[in-house]
């Protein structure tokens, strides 16, 4: 076989395995118990490695806030002090199979869900969303954004403990592929817009928090909570996400993305023939619409594992899904449709099971060929919310940002090196 | 207060909703979104579904609370469910939504980002209209040339040299190449390119002349006579370098298609051995009634009967009419038509306007074609005539962007166009040209012409008029403007609109670019009376 | 024997299928004469460094 006949087949066994994979949501615990490798005195965050000096606002804003959940600092001047003195070791989450929206960071105690392939074998972990407005992941830390992380630990998490004991009791798990296809038959693309999925999980959890026999006071804090957060099921997305692109990694040959993920400053891939290897450039600052008085100036570097959405073949991948989306990023149907025309260009194929009813249930585009992104010119497109540059602000807008071709140079260079290429 | 019991389905109910079947009635999904949205709209809407029959769409149409009893539907069909607040509402809505689907709401776009893409996706390509920087073309050219796609080249400036070889590959593969710097092909009524929509009919035109085929191919829609193809070749195909093969191959096509009865070849004169080569073929292949006007060519007699020659394209207009009846003719006559004494008559009266220092002709032209026909009429009624795309007899004008006597601009010309849209699509240079012209003692009449039709710009008088209304109220002296409009009664921009906002600015608007600079040429004109009786028969009449 | 040299495909509707590369405009002027068309938006082709022009042109 040739070698290009070599990658087709590759690709093609990565990509069916990226849709062929189950995920369940089975567990939920504190990330120092569950996630294999996560240590004391470690966070880690979104993006490809990153020290303290490199860090932009909104991460050091989570660092800081989370040194201080964990007790290892009383104020933010002595948790710089920490991070400086280098005495917190800094992991990407995608190295301990984690991820997590913006900054994502994630600290020992913090409860993370666990979310599971059966098919082939793989776990991923998340942390627990907490909503709109002055949040850690935006890089805030007062008081009310600690006070709200410590409610998350002490009442959301022992709830959903006990609901997820009852569902895998059942049935197994809770079927997350399943809320996210119906999701985006309604208007989501589970990126950035998670309303009917928000919708369909509660709707799922809610007989077993009921049969969780909750105080119902505490009941009806927890219900409010998530009712209240149209993005409680964005981290169930990025973990099912997760698990997807586990199943179509390290796949010999094979030139198909596994990641994409950014930490503020950088931006950086993992291609499947090519293993744990990250492939970085710096984080282009998105474009799009801000919330009055904000603007383009004010806005940080692009941010979050949640590119891991449009890595496994939604989110942005699906915008046509989701024409509510499209205004809130500033385009129009038309350009919606533009740019997953332009991703079909890109990626190995349509997805079997996630469809976009307006697009007359055509796939969407999934894995993305570095190969077809430098033949084409095109590189992959993702909606995100856009962070202040400056740490405790929040969010700022909403826009379209692409993925650098750079990164997709490098990784073929590699590629030649590694596969022996002259 | 009565209280409800909690029911355990999240029933959604609508006060007023219909919920309608058009069967077999399909329709595009990306339009259903956008007339579902536009429904939405409508005020007193609460919800509203105007999709496909599909399983989905089913589901979706109960979850949204629209309750049905065994609807019958298929995916083939469309439904339409509208949730109102009031019957007024939901009767507006009703009435919406059945306006939009029939008019549709915007285009739907087939859009691809690539080209191998596009390819493999429409296996059943008619013909590729390319308009790519010039240096890239070539690629492109030859991949569509390789699958059998016919082209149509609206690029210029092509290497000669990516000419020749597409070209080369266009022979072997039996595939016509229509251009590089082909500005219009017309296909059964379609327009590629700066077209106009004219109607259908037995003309076939060969032009490698953007705007001639414009002009002849409007103004014989205009009365009655369809073009079964126009076929633009682009300036470059009747240069020695080139020899002409691809207008000789548009002329075989024209000779074997069942549809077209008379043809017609529009051209600035051919270099000479493309010219001999051109006519060897016509006269050995040609049976058909052919017409050839080499826009400023040497007098010839044709050698055959059915071959007749023409010197502008007004000529090649109601020649085209005699050979194909007796009453169109006299129509063409009628309308395209001014006799010699009305002319002169006309002039005299112009001429009355003008201060003693007014001497000069300025024309301002976006079609290259007008260019050609204006100089070689003016080239016989006046001195001193000046082009950047001169003809023989005419003086090169050495700084296009300063006149000299009398000048006539080519605006379409690449030292204008670098970096800029044509002329046709984008007024501001030649409204710019147009207030200096106006500005000099000397200038006695100026010359345009307006060109209507697909690509064009939407309103090409309208982005002069306040130029026009400045020069007319100016204390300055008057100018006398002349214009012809090209285009059809059917162009997106009404020719007869057109035609009356010129004249109501003062402008003097005449039939033909031929009859509009021959008035030009008789106002500033210090021939005799015979020699411009002589003109008149060799040029105007037929 | 079809006397026609250059035969222009049509569908079975006897339409013809028209493929735009280039300005846009000369597309949406098809599609308003109601003419099936297809655009495709040209780029100019990518300039890529050699060394990965060649390796691609052995991994595809």
């Amino acid at each position: 076989m040739s070698l290009a006949e070599e990658i087709e087949k590759a690709n093609e066994t990565a990509v069916d395995r990226m849709m062929e994979a189950q995920a369940l949501w089975v567990d939920i615990g504190e990330a120092r118990k569950i996630i294999p490798g996560f240590k004391d005195m470690m966070l880690t965050h979104a993006g490809p490695p990153v020290t303290w000096n490199k860090a932009s606002g909104p991460l050091r804003g989570a660092l800081i806030g989370a040194a201080i959940l964990e007790g290892w600092a009383n104020s933010p001047d002595e948790a710089v002090k920490l991070f400086e003195r280098g005495e917190v070791v800094l992991k990407p989450n995608h190295e301990l199979n984690a991820v997590g929206p913006m900054a994502g960071v994630i600290s020992p105690s913090m409860p993370v869900i666990v979310v599971k392939d059966p098919k082939y074998g793989n776990y991923a972990y998340s942390n627990l969303n907490e909503g709109i407005g002055k949040v850690l992941r935006y890089g805030a830390y007062d008081k009310s954004v600690l006070d709200r992380l410590r409610w998350m630990h002490d009442e959301l998490y022992p709830a959903l403990k006990v609901a997820v004991d009852f569902i895998v009791k059942e049935k197994g798990g809770l079927d997350l592929k399943s809320i996210i296809a119906q999701a985006l038959n309604m208007g989501d693309e589970c990126h950035n817009r998670h309303m009917a999925a928000t919708s369909l999980f509660i709707n799922e959890v809610m007989e077993y928090l009921i049969k969780a026999d909750l105080p119902e006071d505490q009941l009806l804090r927890v219900l409010s909570f998530m009712r209240n957060n149209t993005f409680t099921f964005l981290n169930f997305a990025m973990a099912a996400a997760k698990v997807f692109t586990l199943a179509g990694h390290n796949i010999k040959y094979s030139t198909i993305v596994t990641v994409m993920s950014r930490n503020g400053t950088e931006v950086g891939i993992w291609v499947s023939g090519l293993g744990n290897t990250w492939f970085t450039a710096p984080a282009p600052v998105p474009k799009g619409v801000f919330f009055p008085g904000f603007s383009q100036n004010d806005a940080n570097p692009d941010i979050g594992d949640s590119a891991i959405t449009e890595t496994a073949g939604f989110g942005g991948f699906a915008m046509a899904a989701a024409p509510a989306i499209i205004s809130w990023v500033g385009g129009t149907v038309d350009y919606a449709l533009e740019i997953t025309n332009q991703m079909y260009q890109i990626t190995h194929t349509k997805h079997r099971y996630f469809k976009i009813p307006y697009l007359s249930f055509q796939g969407t585009p999934i894995g993305i060929d570095i190969r077809k992104v430098l033949k084409t010119g095109i590189e992959p497109k993702l909606n995100t919310g856009i962070a202040h540059k400056e740490p405790g602000v929040g969010q700022i807008g909403a826009g379209i940002v692409s993925i650098p071709m750079d990164l997709f140079k490098q990784a073929l260079r590699k590629y030649a090196e590694v596969y022996g290429i002259t | 207060m009565r209280e409800e019991k909690p029911s355990l389905k999240i029933r959604v109910r609508y006060p007023y909703y219909t919920v309608n079947v058009k069967k077999g009635y399909y329709m595009d999904s990306i339009q259903l979104l956008k007339i579902s949205e536009e429904v939405k709209k409508v005020p007193g809407v609460l919800e509203a579904l105007i999709a496909m029959g599909t399983d989905t769409n089913k589901e979706l149409l109960k979850m949204l609370g629209f309750s049905y009893e065994d609807l019958n539907v298929t995916p083939n069909d469309l439904i339409i469910a509208i949730g109102a607040e009031s019957e007024d509402a939901l009767k507006n809505a009703v009435n919406t939504a059945e306006r939009l689907l029939e008019e549709g709401v915007g285009e739907t776009r087939e859009y691809y980002a690539d080209l191998d893409t596009a390819l493999s996706k429409n296996p059943d390509i008619s013909i590729a209209l390319i308009s790519i920087p010039g240096q890239y073309v070539k690629d492109v050219a030859m991949k569509l040339i390789d699958r059998g796609i016919n082209l149509h080249i609206f690029s210029d400036n092509v290497p000669v040299n990516d000419e020749i070889e597409i070209k080369k590959r266009a022979l072997e593969k039996n595939v016509l190449v229509l251009g590089p710097g082909a500005g219009t092909v017309i296909i059964k009524g379609v327009g590629l390119g700066f077209a106009n929509k004219v109607n259908v009919g037995s003309v076939g035109i060969v032009a490698a002349s953007g705007t001639g085929l414009q002009e002849v191919s409007s103004l014989l829609s205009e009365i009655g006579i369809g073009i079964s193809y126009g076929l633009g070749v682009g300036g470059n195909d009747v240069k020695n370098a080139i020899g002409g093969i691809m207008t000789i191959k548009a002329l075989e096509f024209l000779q074997n298609d069942d549809d077209t009865k008379v043809l017609a070849l529009i051209s600035k004169v051919p270099d000479r051995e493309t010219e001999e080569k051109i006519l060897n073929y016509i006269y050995n292949n040609i049976s058909k009634p052919i017409i050839i006007n080499f826009l400023g060519g040497h007098a010839r007699e044709s050698a055959k009967g059915n071959v007749y020659f023409t010197y502008t394209l007004h000529q090649t207009i109601l020649k085209i009419t005699k050979v194909i009846s007796e009453n169109k003719y006299v129509e063409a006559r009628n309308k395209y038509l001014l006799s010699f004494d009305e002319l002169i008559r006309l002039a005299d009266e112009l001429k009355r306007e003008l201060s003693g220092s007014q001497r000069f002709i300025r024309g301002l032209f976006t079609g290259g074609s007008f260019v050609n026909e204006t100089l070689v009429i003016l080239r016989e009624l006046v001195n001193d005539l000046y082009s950047n795309a001169p003809i023989e007899g005419v003086a090169e004008l050495k700084n296009p962007f300063k006149s000299m006597a009398n000048s006539i601009i080519d605006l379409g010309d690449e030292v204008f166009t670098r970096g800029r849209p044509h002329p046709m699509i984008d007024p501001t240079i030649r409204v710019n040209r147009l207030l200096e012209e106006a500005n000099y003692d000397d200038v006695a009449v100026i010359l345009m012409d307006f060109v209507l039709g697909y690509g064009s710009h939407d309103d090409p008088v309208g982005a002069h008029a306040d130029a026009i209304k400045h020069i007319m109220e100016s204390s300055k002296g008057k100018k006398i403007i002349i214009a012809h409009v090209c285009g059809t009664s059917e162009d997106p921009q009404n020719v007869a609109e057109q035609v009356n906002k010129l004249r109501s600015l003062g402008v003097i608007v005449m039939p033909t670019n031929a009859l509009a600079a021959f008035l030009a040429g008789l106002i500033v004109t210090n021939k005799s009376i015979e020699k411009l009786k002589y003109v008149y028969d060799g040029l105007i009449e037929v | 024997m079809d006397k026609r040299i250059y035969k222009l495909k049509v569908n079975d509707k006897n339409e013809l299928n028209i493929l735009n590369i280039g300005l846009e405009i000369f597309y949406n002027d098809l599609r308003k004469q109601g003419v099936n068309a297809i655009h495709v938006a040209w780029k100019p082709p990518v300039k890529l460094e050699k060394d990965i022009e060649d390796i691609l042109s052995k991994v595809m």
